[in-house]
């Protein structure tokens, strides 16, 4: 086994991962990355292709299961509502996600003192706001200042996407309703950012983006940070996190050809996402720690969150061009999102308009699936016809309250390619999120009644959705309830962190990767700060 | 079928005669004549673009041969309707194969006049709706929608509420 050292090693190189690396190398640390996936290889993002649709789900795949690359673990979801999906490689879940933009509410960090439910996050909107800035700086954010659903500040870097015929038939229609809405704010350019390029439209952001518009940490982060000395080492799956007692003394990981390698490392910072990071720490049991590492509290796997996803379409007759435009999203609203006693659910939803893509994309199960109008047969040609270029969609993101049943364990009977046992869900979407999304779909399909859609076709929960691995590690201020504090770092041990979306307390009802960044920011600097002032207590395991 | 597969010369590596012929009738059983576009056949599906397609798609060869295999040719309608009825995801597998190897015709693309995944440029421009006098000023007029929270500071760079 090959040994050797680093100041830190950070276990997985996705949205956490990148944004963590390059702000630890850019501040002098040796930082050593294993990452179990490869880079993503763009000579398949095939958007300029007639075989486009024919492909996007082969390389791009977005469910492991189905995936089923060297690097991807298997997820058996054989008892969860939603199927988890992820981006087993350099960029993460950034490579595949659509890139919607939404920074949490205030409010969203207060759950239990508003609304009874869940818990309060230990921090703040206002502590958060300027990492937020600063990770619409460095991921090229594009949409605009102003927006009434939170407090003002500094707005993104670039302007908004074009909001297009459809954006513009569904804004009128809002006003005409009274409801708010706002430019959408996507984590794609719109001109030439730093890396980036403006994007073209294509409506292909979540099957490789060709000319690397979309923000995605492989892009925005890393070649930065290998710059500044960051060593990524890709095909290197961690099987365990290494203790001493209380201390984290390092990782061991396996590469691609079956080797087995140690990294020892004076801080251990896990960004596997909210399964990978879990499953980790549960394998990484020791006699010392027999329920997984930094698990004193029990909570390591638990209050799983996958957001809840709904779809509801809207059929014009006028061609609204919905084949393409970044995707992303055109507009969004929150005019639901804030808690109303009188609709019989706490929380909310936000929605985004979004295109729906070629033509292949509408012949699949959702929301298409669930029209009356059917499909196949003598249907084809004429519901074929209608949908493409006229059909808008809503996408609503429900927040997902924290439920101790709803669990990351280890599989019994799945294992990786490695031989080191898969991860198992156990995940129920609770009432609240089904009357919440209930009312969602009915002002959705209201607005686009208001609008002149001929036809709405509504998809509510769909299955294949978890994309949203969240809180399976959760931050907290009391040991005994939660696995870190604010800032990433384990109760049990101290120089141990987790600075993916595990910690989070409560879900939010928006995409989550405006949160996530800045979480990683907020949890580097402080990370940097504590260490600064304590090198001497990493080095010896005493809590800084 | 346009070409006889006894004729054609068409790899028997992908699909056998009898498979063929099975898509064909499949084919024109999803995708009928008679509609406003082309047919499944007159789109040639079964003598080409089902070969274009594995070619992209090898992933998708045995399962589908096994549909083939299990199919009711002497009533396609039926067994469809009961395969999308009792295992949808089969049915989903089916319909994506036809229908992708459908949309790889040009004929069937140039009836929807589609192009593809046609990027249109643009620069950042200000958009008029976004401007003073355009969509967005009854949601600025209307104020803050979001619910205020009140903070006061702990002393250690977090934060503890009061409200």
């Amino acid at each position: 086994m090959s040994t050797d050292q680093a100041d830190v090693v950070i276990v997985g190189a996705g949205l956490a991962g990148g944004i963590t690396a390059a702000t630890l190398t850019a501040a002098g640390l040796h930082v050593v990355c294993l990452e179990q996936g490869g880079w993503p290889d763009y000579d398949k993002a095939r958007a300029d292709f007639p075989d486009y649709e024919v492909t996007a789900d082969r390389y791009w795949a977005r469910d492991p299961n189905t995936r089923r690359a060297e690097a991807d673990y298997p997820v058996d979801d054989t008892d969860s509502d939603i199927s988890a999906l992820m981006w087993n490689g350099v960029g993460g879940g950034t490579v595949l996600y659509s890139a919607k933009w939404h920074r949490m509410t205030p409010g969203d960090f207060r759950v239990r003192s508003h609304d009874g439910v869940a818990d309060d996050w230990p921090l703040s909107y206002e502590d958060l706001e300027p990492y937020y800035v600063e990770a619409e700086r460095q991921l090229g954010v594009s949409g605009l200042a102003g927006n009434p659903a939170y407090p003002a500040g500094e707005g993104p870097p670039n302007p908004p996407v074009p909001i297009r015929a459809a954006g513009r038939r569904m804004a009128k229609a809002l006003n005409e309703l009274g409801w708010h809405w706002w430019p959408g704010g996507n984590a794609i350019s719109t001109r030439d950012y730093r890396m980036l390029s403006p994007c073209r439209q294509h409506g292909t952001c979540m099957s490789g983006c060709p000319e690397g518009a979309k923000a995605s940490t492989d892009l925005t982060h890393w070649p930065a940070a290998i710059d500044r000395g960051a060593d990524l080492r890709t095909g290197a799956r961690v099987t365990r996190v290494l203790v001493r007692g209380d201390r984290a003394t390092g990782v061991e990981y396996v590469d691609r050809e079956g080797r087995l390698h140690k990294v020892e490392a004076r801080a251990v910072i896990m960004c596997a996402n909210g399964i990978g990071t879990p499953r980790i720490l549960l394998l990484s049991a020791t006699s010392e720690h027999p329920d997984g590492l930094a698990n004193s509290s029990g909570l390591l796997g638990k209050r799983l969150m996958m957001h809840p996803f709904g779809a509801v379409a809207g059929i014009f007759d006028e061609d609204l061009a919905t084949h393409s435009g970044s995707w992303g999203q055109q507009i969004q609203t929150m005019h639901f999102y804030e808690s109303d006693p009188a609709r019989g659910f706490v929380r909310g939803a936000k929605w985004g308009l979004q295109p729906t893509g070629g033509p292949l994309g509408l012949t699949r199960s959702y929301p298409w699936g669930q029209s009356p109008e059917p499909m196949w047969f003598e249907n084809f040609h004429d519901t074929l016809a209608s949908r493409l270029g006229h059909a808008p969609m809503w996408s609503l993101i429900a927040e997902d309250l924290p439920h101790e049943h709803n669990t990351v364990t280890l599989s019994s009977d799945l294992a990786d390619s490695d031989g080191l046992p898969g991860a198992r869900l156990a995940y129920t979407v609770d009432e609240n999120s089904k009357r919440l999304m209930d009312f969602h779909v009915a002002r959705a399909v209201e607005s686009f009644e208001v609008a002149g859609a001929r036809e709405t076709i509504v998809g509510p929960h769909v299955r294949a959705s978890g994309w949203h691995l969240m809180g399976t590690a959760v931050m907290g201020d009391d040991p005994a309830r939660s696995v870190t504090d604010r800032f990433g770092r384990a109760h049990d041990i101290p120089n141990l962190f987790i600075f993916d979306s595990s910690t989070w307390v409560t879900s939010g009802g928006v995409n989550p990767a405006a949160t996530q960044a800045a979480l990683a920011l907020w949890s580097s600097d402080a990370f940097l700060r504590q260490g600064q002032l304590s090198r001497r207590d990493l080095r010896t395991g005493a809590a800084a | 079928m346009t070409t006889s597969p006894e004729s054609s010369g068409l790899d028997q590596t992908v699909l056998t005669d009898e498979e063929r012929e099975a898509v064909y009738l499949i084919g024109e059983t999803l995708i009928p004549e008679g509609g406003s576009g082309p047919s499944a056949d007159q789109a040639a599906v079964a003598t080409q673009f089902i070969d274009r397609f594995f070619e992209l798609r090898p992933d998708l060869h045995s399962g589908f041969r096994e549909l083939l295999a299990e199919a009711d040719l002497k009533r396609p309608r039926e067994w469809c309707e009961r395969l999308e009825r009792q295992r949808p995801a089969d049915f989903s597998t089916l319909t994506f194969v036809i229908a992708g190897a459908y949309l790889l015709s040009p004929k069937a693309r140039g009836w929807l006049k589609y192009e593809g995944q046609v990027g249109e440029y643009q620069d950042g421009s200000p958009q008029p709706e976004y401007a003073e006098g355009g969509l967005l000023d009854p949601v600025i007029a209307r104020g803050p929608i979001y619910r205020a929270t009140t903070w006061t500071r702990d002393g250690t760079g977090g934060a503890a509420a009061t409200g």
